[in-house]
């Protein structure tokens, strides 16, 4: 197939070279398309809020703002504080995780990691139902994208966590007993920590329905070991 | 000696030509998955349509511009869908049910980029005190960074 007589050595190398190289492209290029086609989900390393904290000297804290601050809400960051502090999961935060009043004016300042946002008009909204609530989270800064980075604004280095907004039922929070109000806000920040619903043993993160862990809700009100494994899991 | 040259023949350039193909084959390959990235995206944006009484809490991609929805399913399973996010707020070719969430996602984050700014703008002017938190103050460098890039 190959005259490799000596005046022809130079293009049947050359041929053979073009042959290999086209033909290591195409099956490169379509093996590793195949493998990585399916990953829509962007690169960018989903760190929780506390890693901003953890970038400045107030590791483990989380500033709060409300529209309606409340004794619920008080007693839900207690909540959260004791069954964080000190246990086994959560290496990186020892000291638990502390949630902070910071204002009640329910505005974006400089220094808040969480909106609580009580909606009047909660079931009233496209895309809203009867549910208790809802957790809208996005990342803190960029680095290429057109959007504001929020990183270089505060000092911190890219990547440096997420910040979110919890919108709150507030029709139905307001005939909802005390215990399940603190329980809402302890789960809905767990969804801020970038929790999903766990439904195959207790977990802050059961959603309440009949079909989740046999529907318990307030029969579980603090940070239990999955949880805490999951928000550990979330850091580098 | 002949038969290896040959042979040397043969395989250099197979070599050379499997190492030269390396570098353009990832670019390739990105481009070709990238593209079925976004056409899922789209997709997904089409077909979306949103449970009802579920809680469905999503979360803004600001590298990648998507948002990804997640909800628990009758079953106990959790959803987990991606949809396209465009700053402009155009979201053209969307479900009615993917337009009102990317619109409610869109203008939460509008209302928290707005409050913001106002806020670094009053830091800087010096209209209210600089907080502290930790221990820490703003920079306020930072802070005219980012408003003269991000703030109307």
């Amino acid at each position: 197939m190959f005259n490799f007589a000596k005046n022809s050595n130079t293009s049947n190398f050359l041929k053979l070279y073009l042959i290999s190289f086209f033909a290591f492209l195409f099956l490169i290029s379509s093996v590793s398309s195949i493998v990585f086609a399916n990953h829509i989900v962007g690169t960018y390393p989903f760190n929780g809020f506390l890693y901003m904290s953890g970038q400045k000297s107030y590791a483990g804290t989380i500033f709060v703002t409300s529209t309606n601050c409340n004794p619920a809400e008080t007693g839900a960051y207690a909540k959260i504080k004791s069954s964080t502090t000190g246990t086994t999961q959560m290496s990186r935060w020892v000291n638990g995780i502390k949630m902070s009043q910071y204002t009640c004016t329910g505005v974006w300042n400089n220094f808040t990691d969480i909106k609580l946002n009580y909606l009047p008009n909660f079931t009233s909204l496209p895309s809203h139902g009867s549910e208790g609530g809802h957790t809208h989270a996005w990342a803190a800064g960029t680095s290429s994208s057109p959007l504001p980075n929020f990183c270089q604004a505060n000092g911190a280095s890219y990547p440096c966590g997420t910040i979110s907004e919890v919108h709150i039922n507030k029709p139905k929070w307001d005939t909802t007993s005390s215990m399940g109000r603190e329980r809402l806000i302890i789960h809905e920040t767990g969804h801020s920590h970038r929790l999903q619903h766990h439904c195959t043993s207790n977990s802050i993160m059961n959603d309440g329905t009949s079909v989740c862990n046999g529907g318990a809700w307030t029969s579980v009100m603090t940070y239990q070991p999955t949880d805490r494994t999951g928000i550990n899991s979330i850091y580098p | 000696m002949n038969k290896f040259k040959k042979s040397y023949w043969k395989i250099i350039p197979l070599v050379i030509g499997f190492l030269t193909a390396l570098i353009p084959s990832y670019f390739v390959a990105s481009a070709i998955s990238s593209s079925n990235t976004s056409k899922e995206l789209r997709d997904n944006c089409t077909s979306f349509v949103s449970p009802k009484d579920v809680g469905k809490d999503t979360f803004l991609d600001t590298e990648n511009l998507l948002v990804r929805v997640s909800w628990t399913q009758g079953d106990g399973k959790d959803v987990n869908i991606n949809l396209p996010y465009d700053i402009n707020g155009k979201f053209d070719g969307c479900s009615a049910d993917a337009k009102n969430v990317l619109t409610e996602v869109k203008q939460v984050y509008d209302s928290y980029v707005r409050e913001s700014c106002a806020d670094f703008k009053s830091l800087i002017a010096g209209r209210k005190p600089l907080p502290v938190k930790g221990g820490e103050k703003p920079n306020i460098d930072n802070l005219k960074v980012f408003v003269s890039k991000y703030c109307k």
